[in-house]
């Protein structure tokens, strides 16, 4: 009863937001001259009953499913892995670069050499703040974030410079077809992009779930001290959580290349940013695999019915952008604490019903 | 009536679990009420309600005979009860008054014609007469400037229950406070509590040790799986033994200490000439140099705080040495880390039960493979067997006789005695040829505390080498074939067990004496 009841509090823990954050969005909208109702029914509708629809809901989730989950890993691991955005520039950026330099090989074999080497690059770019952290006990928080503008400004530079295709628009060369994620149904944007996320989904379920690498990683991020006194290589353990973040991220930058832009423009990562939304994936998902897979699809959802709104009501996109953050903010404030004294009054009243039952059972 | 405080027909479940079931309690004012009971009996569970940590499910508590209802901590306080946890709520870098003043701060005032101002600036010569006076007042030893952080363990309790004492609290509950003292401050604390009681408070004690029952209470009130059992008087009837059999519900024997080593036996732990500096550069470890043979428990005595916690983290690689070394088994694992020290079946009994031996936030089933989840027993090709988990969980919590309130719960859910089974049943379970035990009895309860010292015992005569680091001189002279004393970060003494006295021991313990030529290879026998 205890535990339900628990759940039941974090559940509405992440409703409470999202109730205020559309209330807040709803004000705006009002604000705007619309009808925040019909606006909202009209993003549900465009987003999920139909299939164009449906199909551009999950292109826009694929890439925030893998940057939610690369941060379901680093912070079940006690990683504040927060360079999600360089990672997924990084990787963006160099399977771009593998995806129109290499020509004549078979697509499948193309595809996957571009998305290994995003995952690759990725992973190299989080080597750094791995290293400085794991050797020099440098917070990660604040390399991290410093290196997402480091990451951004050299693939701005490399786009700008040595890379530079077109005067008009900033923008590399596209990749070779060969290279591109096929469409999965010819009409439809999807591509097999949503597989490979999917995928990842999986993958990061089964490994923490299921693995001894997962039991390691919840370990450390819950108790640093003990899982060193028992023996668990935390430095060691450390460096990997953060590759396999930047390895994630990094593969959702390869992923959204190869599927809608097939080349690399610095503002491919738009406002505010893909890894940041994973944190948003990650926060209404609360750091479970299947709640972030869940919660990035419903993001996809509101990102794609924003962009219809500006067609079909003829609202900014901004109007969506604030619900979008201040669902963030919202998300930060635990508006309810579970051992609060509410909350133990209100256990305390579930427990004596079950303890009366029992009782009168008996 | 005249009771202080009473708790009539209080219970409290947990899920399906009933801990504390109607228990009627009454205690009188200037009374000292002894709780004892084994591990997981309720005790603990049963204060906090008194403290306003848990709302009652059913029952009453009363205070001078009018009900109440106490919705937190700083309502109990309110209603005159204060509580010490075992688990101290200090601030290290503050002082001792500007802990005790914590949240109840004296406010500078301003003088302005006729009216007072108050200023939000802290007044503290007048805070630091008011806490000296109090201190003064029920004669406890405490220098008032000194950061926490520079206290004993003894001291930081004598300061917790001044922050109580200070807020006015008529009756005030202590839950297991000597489990952590040493025996001149377990002297000293039941001193403070008969200051206590000439002062007209009312004083509840929960302790597993009996003879410290039998030197302070007034009354004594057994609970056994969350009823109360019996209440009766400190008198010549309340033998030890029929206490510990009504606590028990069975009768306990005395544990069985033949020693059955010989001498010759190889040694299989030694540490060499250990020294250790700490993060300040202070030398906490200077020239330690002990060894254990097969079939051997020695035990390292002294006052807390004078290096054995160092040596430990030296000993397990949670701290860089400066020189010596350290091997087992003839293997070298000087500086090694923990992991590695695994690998050549050492297994440790950490003294900080909820920082270094479980994961309160995890369950006991993964708490019980912490170290060993590579192992082939547990994992295959990094996948986690989980039947095999389960299995392991099941056992164990048989073997050890684990309290449990559902099937696998969280450690955070396990009373404090059974938590510590979680780490022995886990560290027991894979067979270390070297052991080492520090505080392995810390608030165990009659039963268990048998239990484990037979275990030890048990490996002793298995083979293995056990280094036993505790607190408790009784212990230490119960289980060890022989005792080294630490004193200021030095080994000043060595005895064979049989020929040293508990008195013998304390002279070394705080420094009166020492032996000569102790330095570099240790001892007569070395
Ligand atoms: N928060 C909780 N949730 C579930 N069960 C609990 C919780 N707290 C205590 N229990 C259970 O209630 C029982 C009584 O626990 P309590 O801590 O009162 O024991 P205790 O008598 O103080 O034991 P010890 O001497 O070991 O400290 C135990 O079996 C424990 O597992
Ligand atoms: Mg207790």
């Amino acid at each position: 009863m205890d535990k339900l009841l628990k759940k039941g509090l974090r559940v509405f823990n992440i409703v409470l937001p999202v109730l205020a954050a559309l209330l807040l969005g709803a004000i705006a909208i009002r604000a705007d001259g619309a009808d925040p109702i019909r606006v909202y029914r009209s993003i549900l509708q465009s987003a999920f009953f139909n299939l164009k629809g449906l199909s551009s809901t999950l292109v826009y989730a694929t890439p925030l499913i893998m940057t939610g989950l690369c941060l379901v890993i680093a912070f079940r691991g006690g990683v504040f892995n927060m360079g999600g955005e360089g990672q997924l520039y990084m990787g963006a950026f160099f399977a771009t670069v593998l995806g129109f330099s290499v020509t004549g090989l078979p697509p499948w074999l193309h595809t996957t050499l571009c998305l290994l080497c995003g995952a690759v690059c990725g992973a190299l770019w989080a080597l750094i703040p791995a290293l400085l952290k794991a050797y020099l006990h440098i917070n990660e928080l604040v390399t991290t974030i410093m290196l997402n503008y480091v990451a951004i400004t050299i693939c701005n530079f490399l786009t700008n410079g040595p890379f530079c295709y077109s005067y008009q628009y900033t923008s590399t060369q596209p990749v070779a077809p060969s290279a591109e994620l096929p469409l999965l149904f010819p009409g439809y944007t999807l591509t097999a992009g949503i597989f490979i996320a999917l995928a990842v989904g999986v993958f990061v379920w089964i490994l923490m779930n299921r693995t001894t690498f997962g039991y390691k990683v919840d370990t450390i991020g819950y108790r640093q001290e003990f899982a060193e006194a028992v023996g668990m290589n935390v430095r060691k353990r450390t460096m990997q959580i953060f590759l396999l973040s930047g390895a994630i991220a990094g593969l959702a930058g390869a992923t959204v290349i190869l599927s809608v832009y097939h080349r690399f423009t610095p503002s491919f990562s738009a406002n505010p940013g893909l890894g940041w939304d994973g944190m948003t994936a990650v926060m209404l998902g609360g750091s479970s695999p299947v709640g972030t897979v869940v919660a990035a699809v419903m993001l996809g959802a509101f990102k794609f019915g924003s962009v219809s709104l500006q067609v079909k009501f003829g609202i900014p996109t901004e109007v969506i952008q604030i619900v979008q953050s201040s669902l963030m903010l919202f998300l930060s404030i635990r508006f309810i604490r579970e051992n609060s004294e509410t909350v133990q009054r209100l256990l305390a009243k579930a427990s004596t019903r079950t303890g009366k039952k029992k009782k009168e059972g008996a | 009536m005249g009771s202080k405080i009473e708790a009539v027909g209080l219970t409290k479940y947990f899920g399906d679990f009933t801990a504390v079931d109607h228990i009627d309690l009454a205690v009188r004012e200037g009374e000292i009420r002894a709780l004892i009971g084994e591990n997981g009996a309720g005790k603990t569970t049963l204060m906090n309600m008194l403290y306003g940590l848990f709302r009652p499910d059913e029952g009453e508590i009363r205070i001078d005979g009018a009900p109440v209802k106490l919705s937190s901590p700083l309502d109990a306080i309110a209603h005159g009860i204060g509580m010490v946890h075992q688990h101290f709520k200090l601030v290290p870098s503050l002082t001792v008054y500007e802990n005790l003043m914590l949240g109840t701060e004296i406010e500078r005032e301003l003088k302005l014609g006729g009216r007072t101002v108050r200023l939000p600036i802290i007044d503290t010569r007048r805070e630091r007469q008011a806490v000296q006076q109090i201190v003064d007042r029920f004669d406890f030893m405490l220098d008032i400037d000194r950061p926490v952080r520079d206290l004993s363990v003894g001291e930081r309790q004598r300061l917790e229950i001044l922050k109580m004492l200070y807020r006015n609290v008529d009756v005030l509950i202590l839950d297991e406070p000597t489990a952590v003292l040493t025996p001149q401050e377990v002297d000293m604390l039941i001193e403070n509590l008969h200051a206590l009681k000439r002062e007209g408070k009312t004083v509840l004690l929960i302790t597993h040790k009996l003879a410290e029952v039998k030197s302070c209470a007034d009354t004594i009130s057994v609970i056994r799986a969350g009823k109360h059992v019996v209440t009766v008087t400190n008198d010549d009837d309340a033998t030890t033994e029929m206490l510990a059999e009504k606590m028990v519900g069975r009768k306990v024997a005395d544990i069985d200490r033949t020693r059955r080593f010989a001498n010759d036996r190889k040694v299989l732990y030694r540490v060499d000439s250990l020294c250790a500096k700490d993060r300040n550069g202070r030398q906490v470890l200077s020239d330690v140099s002990l060894h254990v043979r097969a079939g051997e428990i020695v035990g390292v005595a002294g006052v807390e705080g004078n290096g054995q916690s160092e040596l430990i983290m030296v000993i397990t690689g949670l701290m860089k040495h400066t020189k010596g070394s350290i091997t087992v088994d003839g293997a070298d694992v000087t500086g090694v880390w923990p992991h590695e020290l695994k690998a050549h079946k050492f297994g440790i009994i950490p003294e900080d039960r909820y920082i270094r031996g479980l994961c309160p936030e995890m369950k006991v089933s993964q708490n019980l493979i912490a170290g060993f989840e590579g192992q082939e027993r547990f994992s295959r090709h990094g996948f986690l067997k989980r039947k095999a988990m389960e299995e392991n969980r099941k056992e164990k919590v048989e073997k050890y006789q684990v309290r449990l309130s559902s099937k696998d719960p969280y450690i955070s859910e396990l009373s404090g005695g059974n938590a510590q089974k979680i780490i022995i049943a886990r560290e027991l379970g894979q067979d270390p040829k070297v052991m080492l035990a520090c505080q392995p009895t810390r608030g165990l309860d009659l039963g268990s505390t048998e239990f484990v010292q037979n275990e030890l015992l048990r490996i002793r005569d298995e083979g293995k080498a056990v280094l036993l680091v505790s607190s408790d001189l009784s212990e230490v002279l119960a289980l060890s074939d022989r005792i080294v004393v630490m004193y200021r970060g030095r080994i000043t003494g060595h005895f064979e067990a049989g020929h040293v006295t508990a008195e013998e021991l304390g002279l070394y313990m705080v420094g009166a004496k020492r032996m000569e030529g102790l330095a570099g290879e240790e001892g007569n026998d070395g």
